[in-house]
C-alpha cells in the first residue's frame, strides 16, 4: 500500500470508526434492560468498608447472596 | 460484627486455604527468582558495566534487589507472608499513601529548586557541581511528581478501590508487594539515573532501556494483581472507576512498550538508540506523551474521582450511563490527539489536523465526566461547607474543566503558533497538574488515611482548609505567571519594528521573563507549603491525634459511622 | 450460585480489556502507521549524512545533560522564526536523529541551525559560563565537560547499533571509529579518513582551544557546529510534489 493511500484512509476513516464506536457505547448504555444494573452498580462505592466475609451491613444494597 | 472482625484477626499468621507452605507458593518463587537473578544481573553489571554511571546503577538494582530478599526472608521467618482471604489488604494501601506523600513533596521540592534556577541563575548553579543544572534536575522533577507521586497515588487508590468494588482481597499474596517495591526501585534507579546522566533523552520516557525492562516486568504484575482481583470479585458488576483504572494499567503498558523500543549498543551500557528516528519517533513520542497525560494523568485519575467523590458525598454518582458514555469517549479521542504537539513541524499537515480536531472534539468528554463528579453533590451542596476534604476533591474538578477546555483551544493551530515553545505550555500542565492530580491526589489521600487506620476523623480539617487555600493561592499564581510570561514570550518573539526587521532579540525576551519566573517559584513553593501542611496532618491521623482546639467542634460529615464500631 | 457464573465474569473482564484495546490500538495504527513509509514522508535533499563518531558522543552529551529541556531543534514556517532561525527545517534533517531532539520549549533559542553562527571560541566560553558573554542569559554553566575526556572505547559499538537500526554507516566507518573520532579534533593528524568517509565539508579542527586531549566540550562543540548545515538549499524545491504534504 501506498503512503498516499494510507495517509487517504487515515484521514477519512477515523471519522467512520468514531461514530460507530460512539453509537455502539450509546446502545449498550441507553438499553433499557440494562438500566437496573447500572442503577446498581451506581450504588458500590457506597457498600460497608468493613465486609470482605459476607455479613450484612448498613447500606448495602446488595447483602444476601453470598 | 465487632467480634468477627477480631477472630479474622487472629488467624493473621499460619497457612490459610489455597496457599500452604510460602516456600512452594508461586507468587513467593517468583519474587525470589527475580531477586535473585536481577541479584546476579546487577553484579555483573556492577563489575563489568562500560561507563561508571552504569556501574553505579549496578550497584543501586544490586540493594535493591538484596533489600527484597531480606524482606522475603524476614517477612517468611516471622509468617507475614500468610494470606488471609477473609481480610482485604490494607497495609499495602497503608504504605502506598506514605510513598506518595513522601514522593509528592519530593517532586514539588526539585520543582521549586528549579523554578528558582530560572529566576536567579546566578545563585543556584554551581560550576563544581554540574550535576545539578537545570537540564538533569528537570526530568527528576517531571518524573517524580508524575511517576512517582501520581503512580504512588494510583497503585495505592486503585488498590483500595479494586478491593472495596469486588469485595475480594487483592490477587496473587505477595505479588501487589512485589508490584509496589519493585515500582519504587524503578523511581530511585531512573531518577539517580538522571542525575548521574543515564538517560534516554525522549521527555516523560527518560528511563534507559534496563530500567525500561524492569518497570514492564512490574507493570504485567500489577496488571495481573488488577485483574486477577477482578477476576474473584464477589459482586456481578465491575464499578467504572476500575474500568479507568483497567484502561490506565492497560494503555500505559501499550505506550511504553512502544514509544520506548530500541537498541542497546551493549547489554553491559547505559547507552542505547531508538528503534524510529526523526519524524516516527516524534509521533510516536507524542502519541506516548499526550496519552502518558490522557492515561495516565487523566484516566487513572478519573478513576479516583468516581469512587472518591461519590462515597466521601455519601451519594451515587450523578448519572451512571454518563460514566460509561464518558469513559469509551474518552479513552476513544484521547489516543488520537497526540499530533497537536508537533504543529508546524516537518510533521505532514494531514497528521496535525487529525490530531488537533480529535484534541478539539476531546472538549466533550473531558467535560462530560466533570459535570458527573460536580452534579453528584446536587442536593448536597451544603456538605462543600462543612466537609474540607470535599471541596478539595471538586475543587480537583473545577481546575480539570478549565484545564481540559485551555488544552482544546491551544491545540487549534493558530493558537498554537503562538503557544507553543512558551511558558503558556509550562502554565497549562501545571493547571492540570497541580489543579486536578495534586488536588484529587490530595482528596484521595484525605479520605484514606482515616479510613485506612480506622479513625473517627483527621487530625485537622482546619488544616486541610489551610492545605486547600495554600494550593489554590499557589495554583493562581503559579498559572498566571505563566500565561503572562508565555504570552509576552510568543509576541516578543514575532514582533517586528518599524523598519520591517524583528523588534527584540532573543535574549531580551528571556530578560522580560525574569519577574514571572519569580511569582511562579513563589506560586510553586506555596503549593509545596500546602503539601507539607497535609503530611503533617496525615502523620498525626495515622498517630491517632485529633488537633486540641478541634476536639470540640467535631464534624458529623467526617465521621465514618460504618468503620467506627470495627473493634 | 456465585461459583456457577464465575467464567462469565472471568469472560466480562477480559472483554472489558479486549475492548479497551481495539479502541486505542486502531486510532493509533491509524494515525501513525502510514508514517512509516519512510521514503515518502521525508523530502528528497542533498546533503544530510550520518554523524561522525565525534559528533555523535557531543549528540549524546547535548541529551545526557537535557539540553532538550530548553532548547527546540525544529524552525516552524513561521515568517519571523524563519528571519530568526534561518530555513524551516526539514524532516529529512532529522532522519538519523535516534532519538529526535526537537523539543517542546524555547526557555533558550532554536539551535535547529546553530551550526556555523558562532566560533568555536565562543561556543566553548559561552558553554563554560554563559553570562560572560551573554550577560541576561539564564543557562547553567557547563565548564565541566572540558575537564572529561572522551571515552573512546566503545565508540564502535554506538555506529554498528545506529547501522543496525537502519543509519548507513559503512563497515569502514564503524572499524575506523575511534581513529575517526580523534582525528576529527586534530587537524594536524591524519584526516583523509574522516573526509572520504563524511565528505569533504565535515568540520576538522581543535574544537576546544586543547590541542592535548579530546574532551566532552569538543564532542559537544563538534555537534553544535554541524546542526543545520547539512542541507545543500541550492538544490532544494520546496514546491516540488513529492515535498508537498
Amino acid at each position: 500500500m501506498t503512503y498516499e493511500a494510507l495517509a487517504s484512509f487515515a484521514q477519512t476513516s477515523g471519522v467512520v470508526y468514531f461514530a460507530a464506536v460512539f453509537a455502539g457505547v450509546c446502545i449498550y448504555t441507553f438499553w433499557p434492560s440494562n438500566k437496573a444494573r447500572f442503577n446498581k452498580a451506581a450504588h458500590m462505592p457506597l457498600m460497608s468498608d468493613d465486609m470482605l466475609s459476607g455479613e450484612a451491613s448498613i447500606g448495602d444494597k446488595t447483602n444476601g447472596q453470598a | 460484627m465487632g467480634v468477627a472482625h477480631m477472630a479474622v484477626q487472629s488467624t493473621g499468621s499460619g497457612t490459610l486455604k489455597g496457599y500452604g507452605i510460602p516456600g512452594q507458593r508461586p507468587d513467593v518463587i517468583f519474587a525470589a527468582v527475580v531477586c535473585g537473578l536481577g541479584l546476579i544481573w546487577a553484579m555483573a553489571v556492577a563489575a563489568l558495566g562500560y561507563e561508571p554511571e552504569m556501574r553505579a546503577q549496578g550497584w543501586i538494582y544490586g540493594t535493591g534487589f538484596v533489600l527484597g530478599l531480606f524482606g522475603l526472608a524476614i517477612a517468611g521467618s516471622k509468617g507475614h507472608l500468610a494470606v488471609d482471604e477473609t481480610r482485604y489488604n490494607d497495609s499495602i494501601i497503608k504504605w502506598g499513601v506514605g510513598l506518595s506523600t513522601f514522593w509528592g513533596i519530593v517532586g514539588m521540592l526539585v520543582g521549586v529548586v528549579i523554578a528558582a534556577q530560572l529566576a536567579f541563575p546566578k545563585q543556584l548553579y554551581f560550576e563544581q557541581f554540574g550535576f545539578l543544572n537545570f537540564g538533569r534536575l528537570r526530568p527528576i522533577h517531571t518524573s517524580a511528581v508524575i511517576f512517582a507521586f501520581g503512580g504512588n497515588v494510583l497503585l495505592a487508590t486503585s488498590f483500595y478501590v479494586v478491593q472495596r468494588t469486588s469485595r475480594a482481597r487483592l490477587f496473587g499474596g505477595i505479588l501487589p508487594w512485589f508490584v509496589l517495591c519493585g515500582y519504587q526501585l524503578f523511581i530511585v534507579a531512573a531518577a539517580s539515573g538522571y542525575l548521574t546522566g543515564v538517560t534516554a533523552g525522549q521527555e516523560y520516557a527518560e528511563p534507559e532501556w534496563f530500567t525500561d525492562l524492569w518497570l514492564t516486568v512490574v507493570w504485567v504484575a500489577y496488571l495481573l494483581v488488577f485483574l486477577g482481583t477482578l477476576w474473584k470479585r464477589k459482586e456481578p458488576h465491575i464499578y467504572v472507576a476500575n474500568w479507568f483504572y483497567l484502561a490506565f494499567i492497560v494503555t500505559i503498558a501499550v505506550l511504553h512498550l512502544v514509544n520506548n523500543a530500541g537498541l542497546p549498543i551493549s547489554p553491559w551500557s547505559k547507552e542505547s538508540y531508538p528503534l524510529f528516528s526523526g519524524v516516527q519517533n516524534a509521533l510516536t513520542q507524542w502519541w506516548y506523551g499526550h496519552n502518558a497525560v490522557g492515561f495516565f494523568l487523566t484516566a487513572g485519575f478519573l478513576g479516583i474521582m468516581y469512587y472518591f467523590i461519590p462515597k466521601q458525598a455519601d451519594r451515587p454518582v450523578f448519572s451512571y450511563q454518563l460514566s460509561i458514555v464518558h469513559f469509551w469517549a474518552l479513552i476513544f479521542v484521547y489516543i488520537w490527539a497526540g499530533p497537536h504537539h508537533l504543529h508546524y513541524t516537518a510533521l505532514p499537515q494531514w497528521a496535525q489536523t487529525l490530531g488537533m480536531t480529535f484534541s478539539i472534539i476531546l472538549w466533550m468528554p473531558s467535560w462530560g465526566g466533570m459535570i458527573n463528579g460536580l452534579m453528584t453533590l446536587s442536593g448536597a451542596w451544603d456538605k462543600l461547607r462543612t466537609d474540607p476534604v470535599l471541596r478539595m476533591l471538586v475543587a480537583s474538578l473545577a481546575f480539570y474543566g478549565m484545564s481540559t477546555f485551555e488544552g482544546p483551544v491551544m491545540s487549534i493551530r493558530a493558537v498554537n503558533s503562538l503557544s507553543h515553545y512558551t511558558d503558556w505550555t509550562i502554565g497549562h500542565v501545571h493547571s492540570g497538574a497541580l489543579g486536578w492530580v495534586a488536588m484529587v491526589s490530595f482528596g484521595a489521600l484525605y479520605c484514606l488515611t482515616p479510613w485506612l487506620w480506622r479513625r473517627a476523623r483527621l487530625y485537622s480539617l482546619k488544616l486541610v482548609e489551610t492545605h486547600f487555600w495554600l494550593s489554590t493561592i499557589g495554583i493562581l499564581f503559579y498559572i498566571s505567571a505563566m500565561w503572562v510570561s508565555g504570552i509576552m514570550q510568543g509576541l516578543m518573539w514575532r514582533a517586528y519594528n518599524e523598519f520591517g526587521f524583528l523588534e527584540y532579540s532573543f535574549v531580551q525576551t528571556v530578560d522580560a521573563m525574569q519577574p514571572y519566573y519569580i511569582v511562579r517559584a513563589f506560586g510553586g513553593l506555596l503549593f509545596l507549603a500546602g503539601a507539607c501542611v497535609m503530611a503533617w496532618n496525615l502523620w498525626k491521623t495515622a498517630k491517632g491525634d485529633v488537633r486540641a482546639s478541634e476536639v470540640a467542634d467535631e464534624t458529623p460529615a467526617m465521621a465514618q459511622p460504618s468503620l467506627a464500631p470495627a473493634e | 450460585m456465585l461459583l456457577k457464573n464465575h467464567g462469565v465474569f472471568e469472560r466480562h473482564t477480559m472483554v472489558l480489556v479486549a475492548g479497551i484495546l481495539v479502541v486505542i490500538s486502531i486510532g493509533g495504527l491509524i494515525e501513525i502507521a502510514p508514517l512509516f513509509k519512510i521514503d515518502s514522508t521525508i523530502e528528497e535533499v542533498d546533503g544530510v549524512r550520518p554523524y561522525t563518531p565525534l559528533e555523535l558522543v557531543g549528540r549524546n552529551v547535548y541529551i545526557r545533560e537535557g539540553c532538550y529541556t530548553c532548547h527546540s531543534q525544529m524552525i516552524r514556517p513561521l515568517r519571523d522564526e524563519v528571519e530568526r532561525y534561518g530555513h524551516y527545517s526539514l524532516a529529512a534533517e532529522s532522519m538519523y536523529d535516534r532519538p529526535f531532539q526537537w523539543g517542546s520549549k524555547r526557555t533558550g533559542p532554536d539551535l535547529a541551525r546553530v551550526g556555523g553562527k558562532y566560533s568555536d571560541a565562543w561556543q566553548v566560553q559561552h558553554l563554560r559560563d554563559p553570562r560572560s558573554v551573554v550577560p541576561e542569559s539564564i543557562m547553567p554553566p557547563y565548564a565541566f565537560l572540558a575537564d572529561n575526556e572522551v571515552d573512546t572505547r566503545h565508540i564502535d559499538k554506538h555506529l554498528l547499533a545506529n547501522a543496525r537500526l537502519g543509519v548507513p554507516y559503512t563497515e569502514a566507518s564503524i572499524e575506523n571509529a575511534a581513529r575517526d573520532l580523534l582525528a576529527q579534533a586534530d587537524p594536524m593528524g591524519d584526516t583523509a579518513g574522516v573526509e572520504e568517509r563524511y565528505g569533504a565539508d565535515v568540520n576538522i579542527r581543535d574544537f576546544d582551544g586543547d590541542p592535548k586531549r579530546v574532551t566532552e566540550m569538543d564532542a559537544l562543540v563538534a555537534y553544535l557546529q554541524v546542526l543545520g548545515t547539512m542541507v545543500d538549499f541550492s538544490t532544494y524545491e520546496p514546491e516540488k510534489a513529492e515535498n508537498l504534504r
